[in-house]
């Protein structure tokens, strides 16, 4: 009985090796049974479940630099449009989707934010749901990965370095380009370039004028705008006084742009951690959060 | 025009006067007719006389109260009548300072000696009907850092005096009173510190008052929302000119949680007004799915023991203390700019664990958020009330209980 008992299971991983399946992110090729692609991170998930239930989600990507507030935003995000039922629900798909969720609420309830997303693919948690919107008859399926901002700022400087950003940008159909407002007051310079950089890259990537991403909807999204009060009432007027080059870069490149201001918190405190500050949020009054994605997703009807 | 006038006709008087005193002395000598000039300068002399007396200024808008006053001076009749118009024009003022909610400063030892029983009636009904009595005792206060972390030195007992609350927080209408009436305008009524910015607190068409007015007053339908778009210092600014003041931290708690303090010493406190679990019917939070204020008097199920309603959602209140007023120093939190405390969450509130009696939140003392309101105190020993009346608002509070 033993020896039978080992035979069985070497026959199925040879099985599994034998039938390889196509990752959907980066078409490089893997075991059937594997989680993660080997060559870039993506789950294998989203390669067979379009192989079997014929299903090709709209692929939408969150970019921005280290701490500028993707993954609050994206938290709060999930639980916001999964708990009301009006114009755009959402349904997570998998315990990845809803440890998202389940992190960034559970540390803004305890008033801080969620921890810094690691910077290996192979840790980042993906977003996959079916939304429900009353602009199209039929539910559809959107994929979003919670990126690393240094992931994504090391791809952008130097080519190459992450294949799994490079391989998900390009096969993007929009998106959400975050920026931390407090730092455009402190230090307005780095964050013009930094986003300047990253459309660029975008651009370069998929340069075609029809289908490229200067035809693709790029929602820019400023963050923790409650310290920041002048962007909140008027977002566009405040890129202009600020970032006038950003403004200018995004009119020459980007067809399909707007600008949103989006804040969680209502007011911060802070604390030194290891030489580092660490802001604390004092009260969660979500503002603006819904607005960017709802945008994003009526550009992609 | 009549400014202009009435200046004209002194400065013609003086210069009448004037010229007849000169030309007469001049004349009267040279012509040899010492008389005629002698007669001349008193003519002039006399008209220079009447154009000096003291006169009243229009350009300086008399007070209606320093007006009457005025006119009672002036005025030959008898002594009665001029007693009869002191009387009418006290009247018209309590029955003014009733109209616009400042019954408090009707109540305070020295003026209240001075008002016939119906007019002490009426501020003690006001008194009863807009604040509650919250009883001496010990209060357990949360403090900022307990937003952060559990630790057990986030609560520390405070010993109060009682109280006396305002049962709703500020609507739009009661703060209407404050703005029409000056009340930017007055300096006294304003700490020392802002003085020079007041002129900077105006709201959408540039009009001393709220943020999100226009034109100086409220928008149509909202008089008994909650007055936002104030800050602190407005806040504060309000609370002084009614004759009372913003709310502490543990008189807010104690007014919120109702605590009760068991034989053995323990003190026992409700996480909500109504109880230890949120229920969303009971206030407007962003589970309630309003998304914006809401009348004061809607949620009536959500008041307190003691008939205090709105503690909890539609606006923050701005408390008269620090933000970290009661932290230990060595774990207090950095911000900033200095801070104010506020409690009670708003419509906006997303976690239920932030709209609790114990919650605490701050803000910086300027900021004129659409989130934020407030509701005033006075210490009970602060008015001279009737001794039935400090008993009756107990019963009320004893009812309430029940």
């Amino acid at each position: 009985m033993p020896k039978q008992g080992i035979t069985q299971l070497n026959s199925f991983r040879l099985a599994g090796v034998v039938s390889q399946v196509e990752c959907y992110i980066c078409g490089e090729r893997n075991n059937e049974n594997a989680e993660k692609c080997r060559h870039c991170s993506a789950p294998m998930s989203l390669a067979i479940q379009a192989k079997s239930q014929k299903v090709h989600p709209t692929m939408i990507a969150m970019l921005g630099s280290r701490s500028a507030g993707k993954t609050s935003y994206l938290g709060m995000l999930i639980d916001m449009l999964s708990r009301q039922n009006q114009q755009l629900h959402l349904i997570a798909n998998g315990p990845s989707s809803i440890e998202i969720q389940q992190s960034t609420i559970a540390a803004l309830r305890q008033g801080r934010f969620p921890e810094t997303t690691p910077e290996h693919p192979s840790s980042w948690l993906w977003l996959a749901c079916q939304v429900h919107s009353n602009l199209r008859r039929k539910p559809f399926d959107v994929v979003l990965p919670d990126m690393s901002g240094e992931a994504v700022a090391n791809e952008v400087n130097r080519e190459d370095e992450c294949p799994l950003v490079r391989a998900y940008l390009g096969k993007c159909a929009g998106a959400l380009i975050v920026v931390d407002a407090t730092k455009v007051l402190v230090s307005e310079r780095e964050e013009d370039f930094s986003v300047m950089k990253t459309i660029n890259y975008l651009c370069e990537l998929h340069g075609d004028q029809r289908k490229g991403w200067s035809n693709r909807p790029v929602a820019i999204v400023y963050t923790k705008t409650d310290q920041c009060e002048s962007c909140l009432e008027d977002v566009e007027a405040f890129t202009k006084q600020h970032l006038k080059r950003l403004w200018q870069h995004c009119q020459d490149h980007l067809k399909r742009h707007r600008f949103f201001a989006t804040t969680l918190a209502g007011a911060c405190a802070f604390r030194w951690k290891h030489g580092e500050r660490v802001d604390l949020p004092l009260r969660i009054e979500p503002r603006g959060v819904i607005e960017p994605f709802e945008w994003l997703l009526n550009e992609l009807a | 025009m009549q400014v202009s006038a009435h200046n004209l006709s002194f400065t013609l008087t003086r210069l009448v006067g004037g010229l007849c005193c000169f030309a007469g002395v001049v004349w009267g000598f040279s012509a040899g007719n010492w008389f005629i000039g002698v007669g001349a300068a008193v003519v002039g002399l006399c008209f220079l006389a009447v154009s000096t007396a003291p006169a009243v200024d229009p350009v300086k808008a008399p007070s209606r109260t320093s007006v009457n006053r005025y006119s009672v001076g002036r005025s030959p009749n008898s002594v009665h009548s001029k007693q009869s118009s002191k009387d009418n024009s006290t009247e018209m003022l309590v029955a003014e300072m009733l109209d616009q909610g400042r019954y408090t400063l009707l109540l305070r030892t020295g003026i209240i000696e001075n008002l016939s029983d119906s007019q002490r009636d009426a501020a003690q009904r006001m008194l009863t009907e807009s604040m509650a009595l919250t009883p001496a005792g010990r209060v357990m206060l949360s403090t900022a850092t307990l937003a952060v972390s559990k630790s057990a030195t986030s609560l520390i007992p405070i010993d109060l005096d009682a109280t006396f609350i305002d049962r709703f927080p500020i609507s739009n209408r009661e703060f209407e009173q404050f703005v029409s009436n000056g009340g930017y305008e007055q300096p006294s009524l304003w700490c020392a510190d802002i003085q020079s910015m007041i002129g900077q607190f105006v709201d959408q068409t540039g009009h001393p008052g709220p943020r999100f007015w226009w034109n100086g007053i409220y928008s149509d339908g909202e008089a008994e929302l909650p007055v936002v778009g104030v800050n602190w210092y407005e806040a504060s600014a309000y609370g002084r000119w009614v004759g009372k003041r913003l709310v502490s931290d543990p008189e807010w708690v104690k007014a919120a949680s109702w605590p009760l303090e068991s034989p053995d010493g323990r003190i026992i406190q409700k996480n909500y007004p109504w109880g230890d679990n949120f229920e969303a019917s009971r206030a407007n939070v962003w589970s309630s799915g309003n998304h914006r204020t809401t009348s004061i008097h809607r949620f009536a199920t959500g008041g307190s023991v003691g008939n205090v309603y709105d503690l909890i959602g539609n606006v923050w209140e701005w408390l008269h203390s620090d933000f970290d007023a009661w932290d230990d120093p060595r774990d207090r939190l950095a911000t900033d700019e200095p801070m104010k405390s506020l409690r009670g969450g708003a419509f906006d509130t997303y976690f239920e664990n932030q709209a609790t009696c114990n919650f605490q939140s701050g803000d910086n003392p300027l900021a004129r958020r659409r989130n934020i309101g407030f509701r005033c105190a006075i210490a009970a020993s602060d008015l001279a009330i009737t001794p039935g009346h400090d008993s009756e608002a107990a019963a009320d509070s004893m009812d309430a209980t029940e």
